[in-house]
């Protein structure tokens, strides 16, 4: 066990402490930018996930009295849209759809994509000309189109979405690990494992996996922006979740004939949304810098 | 080298190969197409027939290869929603969208190649900060999102430049930078430490030592190299416009393909999806083997 240990060790520690030993340390030398990405983050979560203690308005009633009310109003914060709905808890039920697609898409793709790429990278030969080919072929298109055909043919809602925006990720996945996996199979403490009796499952799992994590990690999170915007991108055009359902892309789509007379209708969604993105692509971009000295943007 | 162009090609068809399979069988699960090109009072019997007249009784495999042969006659089947041939249907769209995706493109380029230098020579002045903290935020800005900001601010509150269409050259230049951010945010960051690590190199410090003009280190040494791998990621961005160009198109009511395929879902017009689908794989893959050239031409030591 000790020979493996050591020499993936070694391979993280290009940096001279592995960055787990460091966590307030870490914390200390945090940048302004992504302490502010954290609360966000935070902010948007907590807001989406117990909607109901921050607002006591339903996001699909509408009150007919109220429709188009500017934001600032003291009942309706952030406005309502031309139906009277409060938009405030429509913004707040509709980070549901986001935050669901961003965790199950992306731990899709994860899942999917490291399997791939790990599979195709250790055994090589025509397991890997077969899943490599299957990246090519997915990359050669245009992968908001394949969406839109996907979408036609099975439907929408949240299960189709997370399918559609989990694939669009696995093929990143995919040549990462396999990749790595292709270095880091002829290290010696991988052969070490073998002669002792390691099976290939093993190997795979205990071995090359930890290794791998690092990497992972900063390409979930840029993935879990990108997925995010898939999603929303793909409710905008009306294929997404489709409303009573809020959805932020929905709703900036609602406000787009509105612009003339109500701004907010689609302001105050698409904010949010951007915030959120953001917010994930600074996370990612800060992780990369600190995880991995050689993936490092410089 | 003529075998290793040989190559590239086999695997590009190969691969486009795949997509006619995706396609294929898309289409498939999309419904019957039988009877989807009949009236609806059609019988059972009549839709048996146009069935048997349409080869759909065959085995999969034969159906496949009819199918292929079809698509390679340029027949991509006929719109639903327009009873005519659905190439003739997204053709007409066409110019509209090559225009758009070819001015972002050139926009990306031309822009992006050049702050990605200044941001390289600048490093971590404010030049250089302020290009890779814009360029982080425009790559996880939602398009569609900043779109409908434009409108509202250049269209709607200053009245500027029009909301929808593309009369005038007025009405390119919201899309045009719309479309072009993301990617022009990808060649500014890639051109950047592509350049950075260049000028870390050996060569570029004896031609600096041997007295050559900054000049002309930069522009004839340091730069060809550095642009190599920003070549590379050309390629992928033509995909990238090509997705983008959906949304796009449909904030600016753009009467462009990438519309066009929204419009289609919603009409459930299957035909017209998928002659978009394989014609923009047929367009990146050309574009890619293109790529791929010139890659070879910028550095000799290239294999493919």
């Amino acid at each position: 066990m000790l020979a493996s240990r050591q020499p993936i060790a070694r391979l993280a520690a290009t940096s001279s402490e592995r960055w787990w030993h460091r966590p307030r340390q870490l914390i200390r030398k945090m940048p302004t930018r992504v302490i502010l990405s954290f609360v966000i983050l935070a902010v948007i979560v907590v807001g989406a996930v117990f909607p109901m203690g921050f607002t006591s308005f339903d996001p699909n009633t509408p009150t007919f009295s109220a429709r188009l009310t500017a934001p600032g109003d003291p009942t309706f914060v952030l406005g309502t849209d031309d139906l009277g709905r409060d938009l405030f808890s429509r913004v707040l039920y509709g980070g549901q759809a986001s935050l669901v697609i961003g965790v199950f898409a992306a731990s899709l793709g994860l899942v999917v994509g490291t399997a791939a790429g790990m599979v195709a990278g250790y055994f090589g030969g025509w397991l890997d000309h077969v899943i490599m080919y299957l990246v090519d072929v997915q990359l050669s298109l245009p992968f908001l189109l394949l969406a839109i055909a996907v979408a036609l043919v099975f439907g929408n809602g949240l299960l189709v979405m997370v399918v559609i925006a989990g694939l669009a990720t696995w093929p990143g996945y995919a040549r990462l690990c396999r990749g790595l996996i292709l270095s880091l199979r002829e290290y010696e403490y991988v052969t070490a494992a073998r002669s002792l009796g390691a099976g290939s499952g093993r190997i795979i799992l205990q071995h090359l996996l930890p290794a791998l994590v690092a990497p992972l990690l900063i390409f979930l999170t840029i993935n879990m922006g990108r997925v995010i915007l898939i999603e929303s991108a793909l409710s905008f055009l009306g294929i997404g979740i489709k409303p009573p359902t809020p959805s932020w892309g929905g709703m900036i789509d609602q406000g787009r004939s509105l612009l003339g007379v109500a701004w907010w209708v689609s302001t105050v969604p698409g904010v949010v949304l951007t915030l959120l993105t953001l917010a994930i692509g600074s996370i990612g971009d800060w992780l990369r810098d600190v995880l991995d000295p050689m993936l490092k943007t410089e | 080298m003529i075998n290793v162009l040989l190559i590239r090609v086999v695997r590009t068809l190969l691969t486009l190969l795949g997509v006619l399979v995706l396609a294929f069988a898309l289409g498939r699960l999309s419904g019957d197409p039988a009877a989807l090109l009949m009236p609806l009072e059609a019988t059972e019997a009549d839709i048996e027939q146009a069935r048997r007249q349409l080869g759909l009784d065959r085995p999969l495999p034969e159906q496949f290869v009819l199918y292929t042969a079809d698509i390679l006659r340029g027949d991509f089947g006929r719109s639903i929603a327009q009873g005519r041939p659905a190439l003739e249907v997204v053709l007409g769209r066409a110019p509209a969208s090559i225009r758009l995706g070819l001015y972002s493109f050139i926009v990306a380029v031309v822009l992006g190649v050049p702050a990605g230098m200044l941001a390289a020579y600048q490093r971590n002045k404010l030049a250089d900060q302020l290009l890779m903290s814009l360029s982080l935020a425009a790559q996880s800005l939602p398009s569609f999102f900043m779109g409908i900001t434009l409108i509202l601010i250049f269209s709607v509150q200053l009245g500027w430049t029009p909301a929808f269409g593309d009369d005038t050259w007025r009405h390119y230049l919201l899309p045009i930078f719309t479309l072009s951010v993301y990617s022009l945010a990808i060649i500014i960051r890639l051109t950047r430490s592509s350049l950075l690590e260049v000028l870390n190199q050996d060569y570029v410090r004896t031609a600096r030592a041997k007295g050559l003009p900054e000049t002309r280190v930069r522009n004839v040494h340091t730069l060809r190299n550095a642009l190599i791998p920003v070549v590379t990621v050309l390629g992928l961005q033509l995909g990238s416009i090509i997705s983008g160009a959906a949304v796009i198109e449909t904030v600016f009511a753009w009467p462009g393909m990438g519309a066009l395929a929204v419009t289609a879902v919603n009409q459930r017009d299957f035909p017209v999806i998928q002659t978009i689908v394989l014609l923009s794989a047929f367009a990146f893959a050309f574009f890619n083997f293109a790529v791929d050239l010139l890659y070879v031409w910028l550095d000799p030591r290239v294999r493919l």
